[in-house]
């Protein structure tokens, strides 16, 4: 190939960014100018009353929020939540894959019908879980006068707000978990079961030594993602519960919601999703340090 | 060490019969090949001399003790399965020690018998693997070592070196007869390799579709097959079946197929249909034509370096295999004959059975 005609090819480099364009522009377009603005968002005192007007403050919103006595409630109860939701959706998936393991009848069709949870959209979730949860519509109350007695039960109270939506959540949440693994114990030869029958192994021994190993990759990478899923979850909370009653059920998204587009206090607000995102990070990198690293080792 | 003894054993999983009516002894420290193809009833056989399986009906017994109803563990019978299965996650060493967990042994005499297991095997070396950072045959050696360390009444293994390539094969299987002479301790070993149960087997019990074909030492399958199946599956190239008929005839009965008209060694009483078996050593090529001949085509012609195998085919293209010397001149497409030797036929009746024995020639087995 001569000097003349290599001279009008692109470089390798050239040509990938090129290739790539589009995709660099999207992104810049609704991550990175979105994050940057609320960057630029959170160092200002933002205002509308009277007038726009943006006064730079430097890191005063940082500081706020870490006395906000409301934020470290809110944190606290994103917490729960998602503590709560991660392990019932994890442990409700398990349960649902092992029994859709099992040799059955129509298996095909209650496969379909245990994934439909997952289909549902987290708004109609939430009306769903609104509805069931309610005195005035709910399941408690329902049983209450089947029993005989003559109060509505109304579980979406200061005391209980936090394990109704974490219910709901897990129940959207678990049918997804169920499938990945169902997919990894049909991998498992059914030959070593009989090698634990010869090795005399326990129900729970050859859970722990046969049905498990293969589970551990999948059972980490679902609980960073139902993790992530909880903590940043908005619209199912907004429609079931609203944050309420009070503030019994106000997670930090709803907390952020509320003193952004409420409140109009953006910088504030921004500041605030500041500190979810490094949540979010913090907890995830805990969680590949302390599991993912080991079981990224052992496949 | 024992006796192993199957007593009418019977299984069926909903309307399919697996194991139909199987009597079945094996001595103490004996090395039985079951053997047959997939399907016929050998594994779930195994299964249930194992333990694993419950037979529908008929007993198992380790000497003279019934145990059909006895867990695995309670039978200290060890098993290796096709593809060497272990625990994926645990060390080869772990996978060993698992069979000693529940024996109640000392810290001591475990790790004595993991040493002396892991030494008789060679794989010292490997003990702190796991099971995917080891060779098939590797994977297969330590599978072994996980069967011996227990100390077991009976060694089970189903398929053991299906997975493994050919040459690996071959080691392995010698190594594994090597070991169970050692020891000698009962040994069951279940494959559809015909030539893995000649080789391995002290003696071979050949299935078929749940019933056992016949019972015997490989000569003894090999020369004097009872059926004309196991004629047909034991044996490679395999032996040649020609369908036909007895035919009265005045002071004779020769065997008629086409333009053959045969009279084999050993006189046969019974007149109808019949197959002849030759074995492929035994089919003899001429140029010229004979009454006790067949005329044929050559199809094809495998050159093995110490023989040759000659494929041909017959008027109604029907293959035929026939061994010859290294030198074999012929081409494909040249019209020869192909004559049975007299004194190595078998005859089977229309039911499948043998009508006569020839005598078996010394050390045919290969």
């Amino acid at each position: 190939m001569s000097a003349a005609q290599r001279t009008a090819e692109l470089s390798n480099l050239r040509f990938s960014l090129l290739l790539a364009l589009p995709v660099l522009v999207f992104l810049l377009l609704v991550v990175a100018y979105p994050l940057g603005y609320a960057l630029w968002m959170s160092l200002h005192e933002i205002s509308f009353f009277g007038g726009y007007k943006a006064t730079f403050v430097g890191a005063e919103n940082f500081s706020d929020v870490i006395d906000d006595r409301k934020f470290k409630k809110s944190l606290w109860i994103t917490v729960r939540f998602t503590l709560e939701s991660v392990a019932l959706a994890m442990v409700i998936g398990l349960l649902i894959a092992l029994v859709l393991n099992r040799k059955m009848r129509f298996a095909g069709l209650v496969r379909t019908i245990v994934i439909l949870p997952w289909c549902i959209s987290l708004y109609g979730t939430g009306v769903i879980f609104s509805n069931l949860a309610k005195g005035q519509t709910g399941i408690g109350t329902a049983i209450a006068y089947a029993l005989g007695f003559d109060e509505a039960v109304n579980v979406v109270n200061r005391q209980w707000v936090i394990e109704v939506l974490a219910v709901g959540n897990a129940w959207n949440m678990a049918p997804l978990v169920a499938f990945f693994l169902l997919a990894n114990l049909k991998t498992i030869p059914s030959r070593l079961y009989d090698l634990a029958a010869i090795d005399r192994m326990s129900r729970l021994e050859t859970f722990l030594n046969v049905t498990l190993p293969p589970l551990r990759f999948t059972l980490f990478v679902f609980t960073c993602i139902t993790t992530v899923l909880s903590m940043k979850l908005f619209d199912f909370i907004f429609v079931l519960s609203g944050g309420g009653p009070g503030t019994a059920s106000s997670t930090l998204t709803y907390r952020i919601y509320k003193e952004s587009f409420k409140d109009l206090d953006l910088g504030y607000g921004a500041a605030m999703s500041f500190m979810l995102l490094a949540l979010i990070l913090g907890t995830t990198l805990l969680l590949y340090a302390f599991w993912g690293r080991r079981e990224a080792r052992s496949i | 060490m024992s006796r192993i003894q199957l007593d009418r054993l019977h299984k069926t999983f909903q309307r399919h019969v697996a194991v139909r009516d199987l009597d079945l002894t094996i001595e103490n420290g004996e090395l039985l090949v079951l053997l047959g193809p997939s399907g016929c009833g050998k594994t779930t056989t195994l299964n249930c001399i194992a333990g694993l399986e419950m037979p529908t009906s008929g007993r198992v017994l380790f000497d003279d003790e019934d145990v059909t109803a006895a867990s695995p563990h309670q039978r200290n019978i060890a098993m290796v399965f096709q593809s060497s299965l272990l625990y994926p996650h645990m060390t080869a060493r772990q996978n060993i020690r698992t069979s000693l967990a529940k024996q109640k042994l000392d810290r001591g005499e475990t790790d004595r018998r993991i040493a002396e297991a892991s030494s008789v095997l060679g794989i010292d070396a490997l003990l702190d693997k796991l099971p995917s950072q080891l060779s098939g045959g590797e994977r297969q050696r330590v599978a072994t070592a996980k069967a011996i360390v227990r100390q077991p009444t009976a060694f089970l293994l189903d398929e053991p070196l299906a997975a493994l390539d050919a040459a690996l094969r071959l080691t392995l299987r010698a190594e594994l007869v090597n070991l169970q002479k050692r020891l000698g301790t009962t040994m069951i070993v279940v494959t559809h390799d015909q030539v893995e149960a000649m080789t391995m087997g002290d003696r071979i019990a050949v299935m078929n579709e749940g019933r056992l074909e016949q019972i015997g030492t490989p000569d003894e399958i090999y020369n004097r097959p009872a059926t004309l199946f196991v004629a047909g599956f034991v044996g490679s190239p395999p032996m040649n079946l020609i369908a036909g008929e007895i035919a009265a005839q005045e002071g004779r009965t020769p065997f008629v197929a086409g333009d053959l008209a045969f009279v084999p060694g050993t006189p046969i009483g019974a007149v109808g249909p019949a197959t002849l078996g030759v074995r492929p050593q035994h089919l003899h090529i001429q140029a010229d034509a004979a009454e006790a001949a067949i005329p044929v085509t050559v199809f094809a012609v495998e050159h093995l370096g110490r023989e040759s195998v000659v494929i041909l085919e017959d008027d109604e293209s029907n293959k035929l295999h026939a061994l010859v010397e290294p030198g074999f001149a012929g081409r494909v497409g040249d019209r020869l004959h192909a004559a049975p030797d007299p004194a190595h036929c078998l005859m089977f009746d229309q039911a499948g059975n043998v009508l006569s024995h020839a005598e078996p020639e010394a050390g045919g087995a290969p």
